[in-house]
């Protein structure tokens, strides 16, 4: 039996490596490429989570629990809510006292990689499920809450990008129903994305 | 260095003369609460170069920490944040 539950304030710390960890894995390869490395990555989400304006921020996360063992989850919000979170965590990302010519450098390569998001779509931002739990449907449950959440709120439609080589995300996207875009490359970061989108029927 | 927001605004318009033009933005009908990323005249590789260029100009390190994403990039809010920074920044420009 699995449940959906939000993290609570309270909760935060305690959670917050776990949820750091996930959006690290979930944005793959791309934060990567984005904080100049893996490690720097994991280190600069683990405190983006805690930071209520970041998208990743621990607030717009639904963690599946199964008894007391978080199995996966995901954070997603509405359009408007993502162009400012984004914004929000460029800023973090200028302040946070790297090279501000390198990271410019970097954010060029990957300046075509992504689609814009349209008004009116849930932006589904990350979406994880722990190793030890997969191939039991965790993934799954977790898309169609989301699903189920966009249609709630009166979403046109559920948006998300995935990595082009990530075989299991797209099946599960597909599956579920989402239309899957081309691949677009970025040649000098070495990444490739699909942007996918479920248009909710009403 | 000392500079007034003026000054700081002068030489954001300047660096950003193109862009306006090509968004096809009148410098003159510019107010302080114009937000230049929300209205597309830079995106988020503009922003980037944007503070790079205005860090350099006036001697400000990594100290954006304590500036509020929302006012990214609201013209008079912006020009007064890097005014306040050159303002208490001891480094010496040439």
């Amino acid at each position: 039996m699995i449940e959906l539950r939000s993290v609570e304030e309270p909760h935060a710390l305690t959670i917050a490596p776990l949820l750091a960890r996930w959006a690290c894995d979930a944005g793959s390869p791309l934060d990567a490429w984005r904080f100049g490395g893996q490690a720097q990555a994991l280190a600069a989400l683990e405190t983006w989570v805690l930071r209520p304006s970041s998208e990743v921020a621990f607030s717009r996360w639904q963690v599946a629990f199964r008894g007391e063992t978080p199995e996966g989850g995901y954070a997603a919000m509405p359009e408007p809510d993502l162009v400012a979170a984004r914004r929000s965590d460029l800023l973090a990302l200028i302040a946070s006292g790297g090279d501000v010519a390198a990271l410019r450098d970097r954010l060029a390569a990957i300046s075509d990689l992504f689609l814009p998001v349209d008004a009116g779509d849930l932006y589904l931002s990350r979406i994880a499920v722990e190793p030890t739990a997969r191939r039991r449907g965790v993934g799954a449950y977790l898309l169609s809450a989301v699903i189920a959440t966009a249609a709630r709120s009166g979403a046109t439609a559920v948006r998300a990008d995935v990595s082009a080589d990530n075989g299991p995300a797209i099946a599960l996207y597909r599956s579920a129903g989402f239309g899957i875009g081309p691949e677009r490359t970025s040649g000098r970061a070495g990444l490739s994305y699909r942007a996918v989108r479920l248009v909710i029927s009403t | 260095m000392n500079a007034t927001e003026a000054d700081v605004r002068s030489f954001v318009l300047a660096e950003l003369e193109t862009s306006l033009r090509e968004a096809g933005m009148d410098v003159a009908t510019l107010s302080d609460d114009t937000d230049l990323f929300a209205e597309g005249v830079i995106d988020s590789l503009g922003v980037v170069e944007l503070i790079a260029v205005v860090s350099d100009r006036y001697g400000i390190g990594d100290e954006w920490d304590d500036y509020d994403p929302d006012d990214l990039l609201v013209l008079g809010a912006f020009c007064r944040y890097v005014a306040h920074r050159a303002g208490t920044n001891e480094r010496a420009q040439p």
